[in-house]
């Protein structure tokens, strides 16, 4: 093994200065990714990411790997594309709540269906920062009504359920706030050989204030003791009534799987 | 008796009768024989079943247009008849067969001086003990007797179409066949079928069917798609030919999704495409100006049809031309090429992935309903002489590599655009491209002068592969004729059938659209007195383009002559359009001005 000379999350970074708001929950999301890279020994230059738009789409632009910020919503074709092209590659797709719930949602049934080996992270603040506020898919009932914000009586999306429903192998949830957990679950969520999905709770500190931050640090909790991950009907209910609990909320064993890749050109 | 040069023949009738099924077994076999021919398909917008009708055509020459009007007509039913009554002049002297059970024939299938054949199908079936299904195999032994064909050669074709079957059915069809041959023994026609010069054994393809064997060829692995009306059959050919090749397709669930799966596959450095209509290349839109911007090279194919909206899924038009050109937000380049017809498709497709990866830039091929479904039997292609796109790559070790080095790139103005890319997996190159205006690394970037030196690196590439596609335009005619006609896409069939009996009369058109040949059209148009401008839209789309390019303004007559689609233009139409524009001429001096049909 290579241990002689271990991978550090720092290799991962580039020299580039991220454009988020200090204190923004994306700085732990990049710390976080660097950390998984490190863990898992990748090289750099095996790994891409490919987010959609907004401030977290950003992301890849601060990684000393491959990077593509497309366009908004589209982040899993793309990714989906590329993993076909080159099976070799570790692909994550990462965007926030509006890229992959409202422009996006449409791809995500069918990211899942093909399944192939990649890995989603979708960082949910609940609201539109880039474009300074508005309401997003995710937005809270009741936040739309404190704030004014349009569209108060539309119900929020629920991140987990749907991806659930749409019958993702691996579903976890993490927070901004707790580094150590977001690297584990990435970890997992890499590792998984097939569609993995991490629902990751983070704060805009410029459009949800910090008091959301102390408010979601006093919601959050584990899963319950003895959890059993792989019962998918335990899934739905958490995923359904209990929307702080973090880790992994459903890993079903890897199958066989079904999504073949471009292979080498052969002569006819 | 007249000997015919190209044999025009419909077939008209209803689901079960079999029209395409025979008409299919006349080309196979025809191509067989050394035959230059075409089938263009009419139909209503059934789902299965329904009204159709088949329009082949077959010459010792190749065939450049099947609507002129019929020699040969079989009408399997009268109450469909009327529906085609637009596509289906029947010439004079013509040989008409229908069935006899459906009594008088209609006014429209009437010819002067030809022959009426009333077929009482039935009778003959019963007779001979064969099912009703085998009815359009009769039909095509008639036919093989009416062309002076012989039975072998049907029998060949037979034993391919039902290879697959049990031998009863194949001896089932062969008798049904040679029923039909000797039931008219006793019949011939007023005029000489074409023969074939030599026995030369051709191909038969469709539009699509080239379009998809073409790009692989060319080296294209990757295909997303979503199902659209005129252009499945590429996604159901490619889906074929892939596999056997190491490649993949994947049926997207929508236009975007599938732009977005070949930008990525292509960011993975596969050579990647997809195929759409109108309002599949609406949605694409945005991944369009997205893989212009990343430089990321993606081939679509966008097979026409009547617009907007969902217009006519099953008609021709060439309206697209704008959305192709100038669609999209913000300036990037793109390259638009037009196949001319179905052999033309094989080429383009090169062409397509060899500036594509070449240039690192979005290919746009402008095909249509009229090319994309019709099938034509053809010479082989020999596309060893092609050149083959090679994406610039960079290799390690790097020294400080920038993805979109203006050093590199744009030089000042006198680099070609391109850039040497690091795709992902390549030691040492890592870094990141966006969508969004960025620096040469790729890092998003707002500044107004490094958005400006990016365009223009950009667009330099267009400068660069002008150069190159300068020749990418035919010219037929004599030097010496005062009459231009300029066209595009599938309008350059009927031209050059115009043209056959026009020599005052000299043809341009162009191979590419973007970067446009205009040098090539400047020296045509030089001792040109008049200019008709050719095309299948309501606007004048290629018409204003040109003018746009300053291409028209010599203070010259130039008539935009065009009509919305649907129906094909005739060779008639184009005499109409064309005696305007010289009659005018003749009575006003030189004008500018245009007009639609
Ligand atoms: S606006 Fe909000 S989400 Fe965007 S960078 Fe600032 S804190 Fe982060």
């Amino acid at each position: 093994m290579n241990n002689l000379n271990p991978k550090k999350p720092i290799d991962y970074r580039n020299d580039i200065h991220p454009v988020w708001c200090a204190g923004c929950g994306d700085y732990g999301v990049l710390k976080s990714f660097t950390r998984a890279f490190a863990k898992l020994e990748l090289s750099n230059e095996r790994i891409a990411v490919i987010s959609g738009i907004g401030c977290s789409s950003r992301l890849p632009g601060y990684c000393e790997t491959y990077g593509f910020n497309s366009v908004h919503g589209r982040s899993l074709p793309i990714a989906t594309g590329l993993k076909t092209a080159r099976p070799d590659l570790t692909v994550v797709a990462c965007g926030g709540d509006g890229d992959a719930f409202a422009i996006g949602i449409g791809h995500i049934p069918h990211a899942i269906r093909r399944n192939p080996d990649l890995t989603y992270f979708v960082m949910d603040n609940s609201i539109y920062g880039l474009t300074k506020g508005q309401a997003s898919p995710t937005t809270s009932t009741e936040l739309k009504k404190m704030r004014g914000l349009p569209g108060a009586e539309e119900i929020p999306v629920n991140p987990a359920l749907f991806i659930l429903s749409c019958g993702a192998g691996f579903v976890a949830r993490t927070q901004a706030g707790d580094m150590g957990h977001m690297t584990e679950m990435l970890t997992q969520a890499i590792q998984y050989p097939g569609f993995a999905f991490i629902h990751c709770l983070s704060v805009c500190v410029t459009y949800q204030g910090r008091e959301f931050q102390t408010g979601l640090e006093q919601k959050i909790h584990a899963l319950p003791e003895g959890y059993n991950a792989s019962n998918i009907d335990s899934a739905f209910q958490i995923a359904r009534n209990d929307p702080w609990a973090l880790g992994v909320l459903y890993r079903r064993p890897p199958e066989e799987s079904q999504f073949s890749p471009v292979t080498e050109p052969v002569d006819e | 008796m007249e000997s015919k040069k190209v044999l025009h023949m419909s077939l008209v009738g209803s689901g079960g009768d079999g029209v395409m099924a025979t008409a299919n077994m006349i080309l196979k076999t025809a191509a067989k024989m050394g035959f230059y021919g075409m089938m263009a398909q009419s139909y209503g917008p059934q789902i299965r079943g329904g009204e159709s009708a088949a329009h082949v055509s077959i010459g010792a020459e190749p065939v450049r247009v099947t609507n002129p009007k019929k020699d040969l007509v079989i009408c399997f039913r009268f109450a469909d008849v009327t529906r085609f009554a637009k596509e289906l002049s029947v010439g004079p002297g013509a040989c008409v067969l229908h069935g006899k059970e459906e009594g008088e024939l209609p006014s429209i299938l009437k010819s002067e001086g030809g022959v009426t054949l009333p077929i009482p199908f039935q009778e003959i079936l019963e007779k001979e003990g064969l099912p009703e299904i085998a009815k359009n195999v009769l039909v095509f032994g008639m036919f093989l007797h009416l062309l002076g064909w012989e039975l072998k050669h049907g029998s060949a074709c037979i034993r391919e179409v039902f290879g697959h079957k049990s031998s009863a059915v194949i001896s089932s069809n062969l008798k049904a066949m040679e029923v039909g041959f000797s039931s008219l023994e006793s019949v011939t026609l007023p005029f000489q079928c074409p023969k074939p010069q030599k026995a030369v054994e051709r191909k038969l393809f469709s539009g699509n069917e080239a379009c998809a064997r073409g790009a692989v060829d060319a080296g294209c692995r990757f295909f997303a798609g979503y199902p659209i009306t005129p252009s499945s059959e590429i996604l159901e050919e490619i889906y074929d030919l892939l596999p056997k090749v190491g490649g993949k397709l994947i049926q997207g669930e929508d236009e975007i999704a599938s732009l977005g799966m070949v930008v990525g596959a292509s960011y993975g450095g596969v050579p990647a495409m997809t195929a759409t209509s109108g309002p599949g290349l609406s949605l694409m839109t945005e991944m369009l100006g997205l893989s212009s911007i990343a430089e990321i090279p993606v081939v679509i194919v966008d097979c026409q049809r009547a617009g907007p909206s969902t217009g006519i899924p099953s008609r021709t038009e060439q309206s697209d031309l704008w959305h192709a050109l100038y669609g999209g937000h913000g300036d990037f380049p793109r390259v638009v090429l037009a196949p001319t017809d179905v052999k033309d498709c094989f080429q383009t497709m090169h062409r397509a992935f060899y500036l594509s990866e070449t240039y690192q830039i979005p290919v746009l091929v402008l095909s249509d309903a009229l090319i994309a479904q019709r099938l034509e039997i053809m010479d082989p292609v020999d596309a060893s002489g092609f050149p083959h796109g090679k994406r610039l790559l960079a290799k390690p070790p790097f020294e400080n590599y920038q993805r979109f080095d203006l050093q590199i790139g744009y030089a000042g103005g006198s680099g070609t655009g391109v850039n040497p890319v690091a795709i992902p997996g390549t030691p040492e190159g890592m870094h990141s491209i966006a969508g969004i205006e960025h620096t040469e690394k790729g890092t998003p970037s707002s500044d107004g002068d490094q958005h400006q030196i990016m365009n223009q690196k950009r667009f330099l590439k267009l400068k660069t592969i002008a150069k190159e596609t300068a020749p990418w335009y035919s010219i037929q005619g004599s030097a010496k004729a005062d009459h231009a006609l300029i066209t595009w896409g599938s309008c350059a069939g009927v031209a050059e059938e115009y043209l056959l009996h026009h020599p005052e009369t000299a043809l341009f058109v162009p191979q590419i659209l973007e970067p446009f040949p205009v040098e090539g059209l400047q020296k045509f148009l030089k001792d040109k007195k008049s200019v008709t401008v050719l095309e299948m839209n309501h606007q004048g789309q290629f018409y204003h383009h040109l003018r746009a390019l300053g291409l028209l303004d010599e203070g010259k007559s130039a008539v935009s002559a065009r009509r919305s689609g649907g129906l094909p233009f005739k060779v008639e139409d184009l005499e109409q359009m064309m005696k305007k524009t010289m009659d005018y001429e003749k009575d006003n001096g030189p004008w500018t001005i245009y007009h639609g049909l």
